[in-house]
């Protein structure tokens, strides 16, 4: 079945797209998403229900993998990864940790001597960044040290006793820390309202509180015309005999094919999903897939290895209540190599651990045994846990990709993703470094029996579409444009050159507004 | 909803889930100093039954290791042996690790953390945290003095 023409049709309906549908709608174009996932319903998150701190535990799986989401094989990787199909993508279930990357990170190359610089700088992003918060409503403080000046949209989330306690910490070794630029409300912001600490940010925001692109850019997007159809699994995109693109194909719930035509064709479907999809839009002017020629696409995927650490304190902390998100600390985050590694990372302070978890981990871990001492250790640990994660940047290497699976397929027969990703060497001293730096702090802070660690998974999804000048080392150029196909674009974290050490979602949707910006001042000219 | 299964229903058979009551009761037993009961109250333990009939297979599986383990032990079946040997058992059963046996210890523990009375006995109240939420302190904004004396601690680029 033929669908009628649109003007833009942007695949992925998350961080990105929802962003970039919502700049283009000002233009009038005919702008249509296609999201394989459908709306969620906050009445249905965990934290509505009676059980809902048990419900993560046993039902994370449904809640993170729908039954629209696509499979994907990890055997080969040593942090699996997992991907999340709804309108919103990933948002819904992200902590909402903000921050932005720093100047140096766009020049990792120069000020370095490793992996690559950006064609852009932090300059030209800085306006796009606080446009981007004025969309999603970003608590934060400003003046931080480790920052250009930045203003901040709304006022800081609450330090709490946990944020006190291992500010302390800290404050007693002298090192940096500020309160965690968030994208959660901490006042009434474009008709949501602020967050009531539920405890379950990462399990959806049934307050709306959390900057989850279905309540932020999705209502705005939809209001200015902007069309979004959810159930559509994209299959590939297809080219016409110029080698431009002439729009895609896709699946509906049904399992039904639609070819829908257009003149412009937008990939946000994250740094797996878009890889996936350029590889399997193979034809005979792109045998590689499409806009390939480089032989960049899926490679180079830069995942951010997280460091933990927890310990337990002798006072009573947030435990269950509020946002896990607090304070951060960037005293490692710019490059020293006096600690025998390049780059750097961010500690997130984790608030508590809800009351479940902290039974059920104690139990596992041997802290909490069972019979009549049970009730005492278990009392012992309840609201006195906290702890930070490290985030550190990973560095671009070839050898780290999604490819095509040769045999898992999702349920309408499209190639599933393979993940080949090691650690680096360089991340496993930055590892090392983190969890050694996390345990002095909450030592400092007075926790004791601190346990440290690596994540077992990554959430972060990066660099298998590289943005650069150059054609024969990138896939798009500096304003998201494929080089062999200019009539595509790609604005997820696909694009990055380098990682940072901070979470990406900010510095996606404002790469994503730059770009929108680009083509719309562009549009007489778009394909030149 | 699966959780919803009557006893008659439950795929455990009569002897695994009288033994499945002592053993939680084993775990987790009634405590008066923290005014609490046991995971074998009946509220609780019913609970436990209807969650853990999904997994009846594998529940079964950690029953006969323990079964095995009491024998090799103590030469008693688990419910015969006495209740300081039973908590031994457990806590070394327990650490053993095997999938089946995490999932008996994790159904058993998340349904007694669920229970109104133990959420009492901790200070929490027995509702969901929707609507109402909870409180988080402010807390105290100065100690951020020291880290405003600092110097800018990103590098500039050229």
């Amino acid at each position: 079945m033929t669908e009628d023409r649109v003007d833009v049709v942007i695949i992925g309906s998350g961080a990105a797209g929802a962003a970039m549908a919502w700049s283009l709608s000002e233009t009038r174009m005919k702008i249509l998403c296609l999201e394989q996932g459908e709306w969620m319903k906050p009445g249905d998150y965990p934290s509505t229900k009676r059980d809902w701190a048990m419900q993560p535990v046993n039902e994370r799986s449904k809640i993170q993998t729908p039954p629209t989401g696509y499979p994907i094989n990890n055997a080969e990787a040593q942090l699996p990864v997992s991907s999340f199909s709804a309108v919103g993508g990933a948002t819904i279930l992200y902590a909402g940790h903000f921050p932005r990357l720093h100047p140096a990170d766009f020049r990792v190359k120069t000020m370095d001597g490793v992996a690559d610089d950006w064609p852009i700088d932090h300059e030209l992003l800085w306006p796009y960044y606080a446009e981007n918060d004025r969309m999603m409503g970003v608590a934060g403080l400003a003046g931080d040290p480790a920052y250009p000046p930045k203003e901040s949209v709304l006022p800081p989330l609450p330090l709490g006793k946990s944020g006190e306690a291992i500010a302390k910490g800290f404050n007693a070794l002298g090192w940096h820390w500020w309160a965690s630029d968030s994208a959660i409300l901490t006042e009434q912001f474009d008709g949501r309202d602020k967050c009531a600490n539920l405890g379950s940010c990462t399990r959806g925001c049934a307050q709306g509180a959390k900057g989850s692109t279905d309540v932020t850019y999705w209502p705005h997007a939809i209001r200015a015309g902007a069309e979004l159809r959810t159930g559509c699994r994209v299959r590939e995109i297809t080219v016409n005999e110029q080698g431009m693109a002439s729009g895609v194909i896709y699946y509906d719930s049904d399992g039904n094919e639609h070819s829908q035509p257009a003149e412009v064709v937008v990939l946000a479907c994250n740094g797996i999903g878009t890889p996936r999809l350029l590889l399997n839009s193979r034809s005979s002017l792109f045998p590689d897939g499409l806009a390939n020629s480089s032989g960049l696409v899926g490679k180079n995927l830069m995942l951010h290895p997280y460091a933990t650490a927890f310990g337990t304190f002798d006072v009573p902390l947030d435990g269950y209540r509020g946002p896990g998100n607090c304070i951060q600390s960037q005293e490692f985050y710019e490059t020293d190599p006096s600690r025998g590694f390049l780059r750097g990372y961010t500690l997130e302070i984790v608030r508590g651990r809800g009351h479940v978890a902290t039974g059920l981990q104690g139990v596992m871990s041997g802290k909490i045994p069972f019979g009549h001492d049970h009730h005492r250790a278990y009392r012992d640990l309840f609201n006195r846990i906290a702890g930070m994660l490290g985030i550190c940047e990973d560095l671009p290497e070839l050898h780290n990709t999604v490819t095509l699976d040769p045999d898992l397929v999702d349920q309408n027969g499209v190639p599933a993703a393979k993940i080949n990703y090691r650690i680096s060497d360089n991340s496993r001293k930055m590892l090392a470094h983190a969890m050694a730096r996390s345990e002095d702090v909450l030592q400092a802070a007075g926790a004791k029996d601190i346990q440290s660690g690596v994540l077992p998974g990554a959430g972060h999804l990066m660099g298998t579409a590289r943005m650069g000048t150059d054609p024969g080392k990138s896939v798009v150029n500096e304003w998201g444009r494929c080089h062999d196909v200019r009539n595509v674009f790609v604005v997820d974290g696909s694009i990055f050159v380098t990682s940072g050490g901070v979470n990406p979602t900010r510095t996606i949707q404002a790469l994503t507004l730059y770009i929108a910006d680009t083509m719309k001042k562009r549009l007489a000219n778009l394909f030149d | 909803m699966s959780d919803n299964v009557i006893s008659s229903d439950n795929p455990l058979s009569q002897e695994d889930r009288d033994v499945l009551e002592i053993v939680v009761a084993t775990m987790i037993p009634e405590n008066a100093e923290y005014g609490v009961p046991g995971a074998d109250d009946e509220a609780i333990f019913a609970n436990i039954l209807a969650r853990a009939a999904p997994y009846h297979e594998q529940i079964s599986d950690s029953l006969a290791a323990l079964r095995k383990l009491s024998e090799e032990r103590h030469g008693k079946t688990f419910p015969l042996v006495d209740f300081d040997d039973r908590v031994k058992l457990v806590n070394d059963f327990r650490s053993l690790q095997s999938a089946s046996i995490r999932r008996m210890s994790s159904i058993a523990v998340q349904c007694y953390y669920l229970d109104d009375r133990v959420m009492a006995s901790l200070g929490m109240d027995a509702r969901a945290p929707y609507p109402d939420g909870f409180t988080v302190e402010q807390g105290d904004w100065s100690l951020l003095d020291p880290v405003r004396k600092k110097q800018k601690l990103y590098r500039e680029v050229s």
